[in-house]
């Protein structure tokens, strides 16, 4: 399987569950009555950030490892990713997905789009705004439809693959060292990758869905 | 980054030396997760000093909590159950140590289990 396809069954297997970030973002905005929306979204991101870092923390505890869900269970036997790799796009696909609502951006057409843009954003291969001053790049317009250019596809899986490279590594130390150790190990790397994601989806929504990025030189 | 600032590394090295001594690991990965936070050289070199000078209870008791969302209260609380569990026994310091951190984060009535089924719930809609 290439990259791109590999990248597709990723985000169309792995699409979050929007009823139910949209029923948990309901609960979420009644909790934080007042709150702008730019606020409520950080900290709503932020939120999924540390359950993340939490979750790479109970994953290392002997005894108790929660299943994975559905979804991500059938992309890893569907793709034979590894069940990390599987968990954290997902994560980050509710990431995308639960923002995009707050934002009142139509999630359901969408979210694939949005979902890669915001991959590209992370790996550093697209640029928007004051950042793309000065590009000489290509410019890049993804739509649902039109096949993501292979440049692209192939940066963000460096990006996951470095990311999950050292992650196992930290998931070897945790395995090798007593557990307490590990749970630090698993949850600190899923801080950092999930922490530096929420930014890029974060400036990602700060704009109005219609700009052109550009693809880093 | 909100919330990842010198406190929160300072609070992790309590929990790493909450058993008296830091091993190789956490070390390493504390390091690492200082370089990956944008500190200045000035905390980075406060930062590398809790490596090799223990940070006990006391150092801790002076952060403000308030600054932490409650999800990273949550994650805190887990790492220290988490940590003081290492070595398969738990001593009374330790639960002391648990004890006195969740009535700094106000976490009180939480314990393990309950993080852990927060999280559950968590998988259910995220993941």
């Amino acid at each position: 399987m290439d990259v791109s396809s590999l990248l597709i069954k990723l985000t169309t297997t792995l699409t979050p569950s929007y009823d139910k970030i949209e029923k948990d973002i309901k609960v979420y905005e009644q909790k934080n009555f007042g709150v702008g929306r730019d606020e409520l979204a950080r900290s709503y991101a932020d939120r999924i950030c540390w359950k993340f870092a939490s979750l790479g923390a109970i994953t290392t505890l002997p005894g108790v490892l929660p299943g994975i869900g559905t979804a991500a269970m059938i992309a890893t036997e569907g793709c034979t990713l590894s069940g990390n790799l599987a968990m954290m796009i997902r994560w980050m696909g509710s990431m995308v997905a639960g923002i995009s609502l707050m934002y009142k951006r139509d999630v359901y057409k969408k979210f694939n789009k949005d979902f890669i843009q915001v991959l590209g954003l992370w790996s550093g291969i697209l640029v928007i705004g004051e950042e793309s001053i000065g590009q000489t790049g290509d410019k890049v317009v993804i739509n649902q439809e039109q096949a993501v250019p292979p440049k692209i596809f192939n940066r963000i899986n460096q990006k996951v693959g470095s990311s999950m490279i050292k992650r196992r590594g930290g998931v070897a130390i945790g395995t090798l060292a007593p557990f307490g150790v590990g749970a630090i190990v698993g949850g600190s790397f899923n801080l950092v990758t999930m922490k530096s994601f929420k930014q890029n989806a974060l400036k990602y929504y700060s704009f109005d869905g219609r700009e052109i990025y550009y693809i880093k030189e | 980054m909100k919330g990842l600032n010198l406190d929160y590394i300072k609070i992790l090295f309590a929990i790493a030396w909450a058993d008296s001594e830091l091993q190789k690991e956490e070390q390493d990965l504390l390091s690492e997760v200082i370089l990956s936070l944008e500190f200045n050289e000035e905390e980075i070199r406060v930062a590398e000093r809790w490596k090799t000078k223990p940070v006990i209870f006391e150092d801790i008791k002076s952060i403000d909590y308030q600054q932490f969302s409650h999800e990273q209260k949550m994650h805190i609380l887990l790492l220290s159950g988490s940590v003081v569990k290492a070595d398969g026994v738990v001593t009374d310091e330790e639960i002391t140590f648990v004890d006195r951190l969740k009535k700094l984060l106000g976490l009180e009535s939480i314990d393990i289990e309950d993080i852990v089924s927060d999280i559950e719930d968590s998988i259910d809609i995220f993941g």
